[in-house]
């Protein structure tokens, strides 16, 4: 009798614990009116007073909040930090560049008015916009330009790199400000426009630390709180010279794992992410509330063959097949490309003759790939010499890319079916990014992925296709060592050309030559796709930058 | 007993050196902390500048002396990524992993030893059969599987709970802590249920074994001859001689928890210290991960250390030497 007693009373003790345990609130009307019995005790609270957005959401007729999913946090919110997309992206809320990137990536006005490149290309000046103030009620004026470039192009600087033509930045009065060049530099305008402009007193002689913990710019959004990988605030700055935001209060929410981005989404707490996994876009697109907005993204997916030295590393036994060109039209003939975008990237992918996107400047229409062809393939091996191909090891990143692991094993079987031999070496980008400098001189086929967010097709080829100089630091993704004299004087020529018009013509040659040479595989340009709630209006940007000042309610 | 503090003290010396020191040469092969923090078009003089701003030129043994000279006086240095004192870094975290593993170990212990006695005491009851099946799933079904099963089910089917996040957070006992915030429990509910099942499951088998082999002793048919009530024979004699060898696997456990939420706290975006050192494996932020694992390793000597001292409390028998 007592051991019912006791086993009733177990039992019990158990059924309780298991409902405290998976119940959450299967009541869904208490849950919902807790938040609102609660609101006043959350004010006391200082640190939750932060925005309400989350309950805002739900209610009331035309909302003015939204949240936004990142990727990842920002590092900090140092504008000088990291030169990484999520940075900007969330800094350009708060700080502005003196000229900005429209939606299609061509340079308009920011905080400059106008600009002018002397006739030599040497001085650049710029008009500032007056009676622009900072988020403290301070003047912005031409000291606080010069401030921030010579802060942002320390030794050492992520941003170090952007200025590399300028020579110095000079204040010549209050509200004109011109940069002194060391070399002619037309795309100035570009590397500029990812540069923040901070108050001078906010970064003269302070460290990135306390740079990143005091956040006041002259941007349409102010800093509410930065809750470290859970959320970033901003409030609209009502006072912004170009007019306040629609949207007053945003909440960038970094969630890593793109699974719970997609499921954080599909509960109703995101109203736009980006990022969407291609596996995911069924599933979203099904969910009542929420459409899927998709474009080619800037993304380039291609191969880099080394072509310099005689001895490749990749290769088993030694020698270089891949400087014959002949091999390098066969493994390029040898992929099915269209076949990779159908299936593995299950159509979220477009294919490419170039490495330059077809909305850049100089792309060329007329250009077209190498067909799929196996047979060519092995012919073209055969005529240079390897009948029975060759052993070689692919290099790849395992995390830089939608489905890249999927990708590399799709290539390396395309490549064994013409006879070559691959070892294919998965590796996290951490790893797989220092792997692969030019100057380690390690690997020896590999496939990555580049995205230039200049406009111009100049800048990629610039990078990819010049000679790499580990002095002179030129060539610095140009992985393969492909090396061409006649390339590399158009592309000094181009580089140097301060009329568009001219500069397109240049790189369609360049893109020919580099075609034509086999320099790299392009394999597919990569598709942006973003999930959006479906009460709001988003079109999204060709750098995948989401601007919550874009974002409109219906 | 004070030579057992001071015997501890000098092994968690040589367990930190170890640590430090193995951190310090894997870390070394899994990147190059420069490419996290430059753009991939940098030049090598710019990843040389960077490199050595970082002391990462220098050979290894030297940085390793370096780090360890710091180090003895509490600095260990600043996180490549952030540029801030690893120590901050990991002490802005440490409250939200506290709090996860708090809930999970209280939620454990709560269900746990209650499930594990009954089926211990009742092996032949159904219910018992039913909890024993349970804790199977419980140890075999992987955390990113429930994680995202638990996501599915509350947040995008039935929508009751937040799907990923903290929410707000209020100051209490020293920290910021969600689950005293207004419906901040909503946050916290499936991250430790993800965490607890598997430690759920093992605690339970691990009582209810212990509560059957003692069942059968002789000194429970004494205690039952006397006429000890059955509650009593099996809160106070039996479980009290089964409750040894949990409570070491419960400290384990708990070490586990605070060390390796990573995947718990990935999957529900919770802004806890196994984030930071996932992050700070992607990017190579070595600073970071020696400090982390120095830490945790740290946590492990101490939990050891308590468990040894309720040892001596459960079982009188026990010294510390």
């Amino acid at each position: 009798m007592k051991n019912k007693k006791l086993a009733l009373l177990l039992a019990a003790a158990m059924s309780v614990s298991l409902l405290a345990g998976c119940g959450g609130g299967s009541d869904k009307s208490t849950n919902q009116t807790q938040p609102a019995a609660q609101e006043s005790q959350t004010a006391q609270a200082p640190e939750a007073a932060g925005t309400e957005s989350e309950e805002s959401q739900e209610t009331g007729p035309k909302r003015d909040s939204v949240t936004i999913a990142l990727a990842t946090d920002v590092s900090s919110l140092n504008p000088y930090g990291q030169d990484n997309n999520v940075t900007n992206q969330v800094m350009f809320h708060v700080y502005e560049p003196l000229v900005t990137q429209d939606r299609d990536l061509s340079i308009i006005p920011c905080l400059a008015d106008s600009w002018e490149e002397s006739e030599d290309g040497m001085t650049w000046t710029f008009k500032l916009h007056e009676g622009v103030k900072f988020h403290d009620g301070s003047d912005f004026t031409s000291e606080d330009v010069v401030a921030s470039y010579d802060y942002a192009r320390e030794p050492g600087s992520s941003y170090n790199s952007r200025f590399t033509s300028v020579e110095s930045v000079e204040a010549v009065d209050d509200y004109t400000v011109v940069i002194h060049m060391k070399n002619k530099y037309p795309l100035l305008l570009t590397d500029l426009a990812m540069v923040c402009i901070s108050n001078k007193e906010n970064i003269e002689g302070k460290t990135p630390e306390e740079v990143g913990s005091s956040v006041i710019g002259t941007g349409r959004y102010k800093l509410v709180e930065h809750v470290k990988e859970d959320h970033i605030d901003m409030v609209a700055n009502e006072e912004y010279w170009g007019g306040a935001p629609e949207i007053k209060s945003v909440r960038f929410r970094p969630i890593s794992n793109a699974a719970t981005r997609t499921a954080t989404m599909l509960s109703g707490e995101l109203d736009v992410m980006g990022g969407v996994s291609v596996q995911d876009v069924e599933r979203l697109e099904a969910t009542e509330g929420i459409h899927v907005v998709s474009e080619p993204s800037m993304e380039m997916i291609y191969m880099n063959m080394e072509q310099m030295l005689d001895d490749n590393p990749a290769v088993e036994g030694g020698g270089n097949p891949l400087k014959d060109v002949r091999v390098r039209q066969a493994m390029y003939q040898a992929i099915d490309t269209d076949m990779i975008i159908n299936n593995v990237m299950q159509g979220h992918a477009y294919p490419t003759a170039t490495l330059i996107r077809d909305t850049f400047n100089g792309y060329s229409p007329e250009l077209e790939r190498f067909p799929y062809d196996p047979e060519a393939a092995k012919a073209l091996l055969a005529e240079a010499g390897y009948p029975d191909g060759f052993t070689i090891t692919l290099d790849a990143g395992s995390d830089i890319t939608v489905n890249s692991s999927e990708v590399a094993q799709a290539v390396a079987g395309y490549l064994e079916k013409v006879g070559i031999k691959v070892n294919l070496n998965l590796m996290p980008s951490a790893t797989f990014l220092p792997h692969i400098r030019p100057y380690e001189h390690k690997t020896g086929l590999l496939i990555s992925a580049w995205s230039v967010y200049t406009g111009e097709g100049i800048t990629m080829m610039n990078q990819h296709c010049y000679t790499y100089d580990q002095e002179k630091g030129t060539g610095n993704a140009n992985r393969g060592h492909y090396s061409n004299p006649e390339v590399d004087k158009l592309i000094s020529e181009a580089m140097q050309e301060s009329d568009k018009e001219r500069r397109a013509e240049l790189t369609k040659q360049i893109d020919k030559m580099t075609h034509d040479d086999v320099a790299y595989i392009p394999l597919y340009v990569q598709e942006n796709i973003f999930a959006v709630k479906d009460d709001i209006d988003y079109t999204p940007r060709f750098n995948k930058y989401i601007f919550a000042w874009e974002i409109s309610v219906k | 007993m004070f030579k057992y503090i001071v015997k501890r003290l000098a092994q968690t010396i040589v367990v930190l050196f170890v640590v430090a020191m193995v951190v310090f040469i894997l870390t070394n092969y899994i990147g190059d902390p420069a490419a996290a923090l430059l753009t991939e078009e940098a030049t090598y003089e710019t990843i040389q500048e960077v490199r050595e701003q970082l002391g990462l030129n220098d050979p290894l043994p030297v940085q390793f002396v370096n780090f360890i000279k710091d180090a003895v006086r509490g600095d260990f240095g600043n996180s490549y990524v952030y540029k801030q004192p690893v120590l901050q870094l990991i002490g802005e975290r440490m409250p939200a992993t506290l709090e996860l593993v708090g809930i999970t170990a209280l939620m454990t212990l709560i269900i746990a030893i209650p499930l594990g006695v009954f089926a211990g005491a009742f092996p032949k009851s159904r219910i018992s059969k039913l909890i024993m099946t349970g804790s199977i799933l419980g140890i075999s079904l992987p955390t990113f599987w429930i994680g995202m099963m638990l996501i599915y089910i509350f947040s995008v089917k039935y929508g009751v709970l937040p799907a990923s996040g903290r929410g707000r957070t209020v100051a209490a006992l020293g920290m910021q802590l969600s689950i005293f915030a207004p419906g901040g429990w909503r946050y916290l509910v499936m991250p430790a249920i993800t965490l607890s099942l598997a430690y759920i499951a093992t605690i339970l088998r691990l009582t209810r074994t212990g509560i059957r082999e003692n069942m059968k002793q002789d000194y429970i048919k004494f205690a039952r001859a006397k006429g000890v009530p059955a509650g009593s024979v099996l809160f106070r004699h039996a479980l009290k001689n089964a409750l040894i060898p949990v409570v070491t696997v419960f400290g384990i456990n708990i070490g586990k928890m605070f060390a390796f939420t990573t995947i718990t706290e990935t999957i529900f975006a919770w802004p806890g210290m196994g984030k930071l050192l996932i992050d700070a494996i992607y990017r190579s932020d070595r600073p970071i991960i020696v400090a982390y694992l120095m830490i945790t390793s740290v946590m492990f000597v101490g939990i050891n250390f308590i468990v040894d001292i309720i040892y001596t409390i459960i079982d009188p028998r026990i010294e510390l030497r």
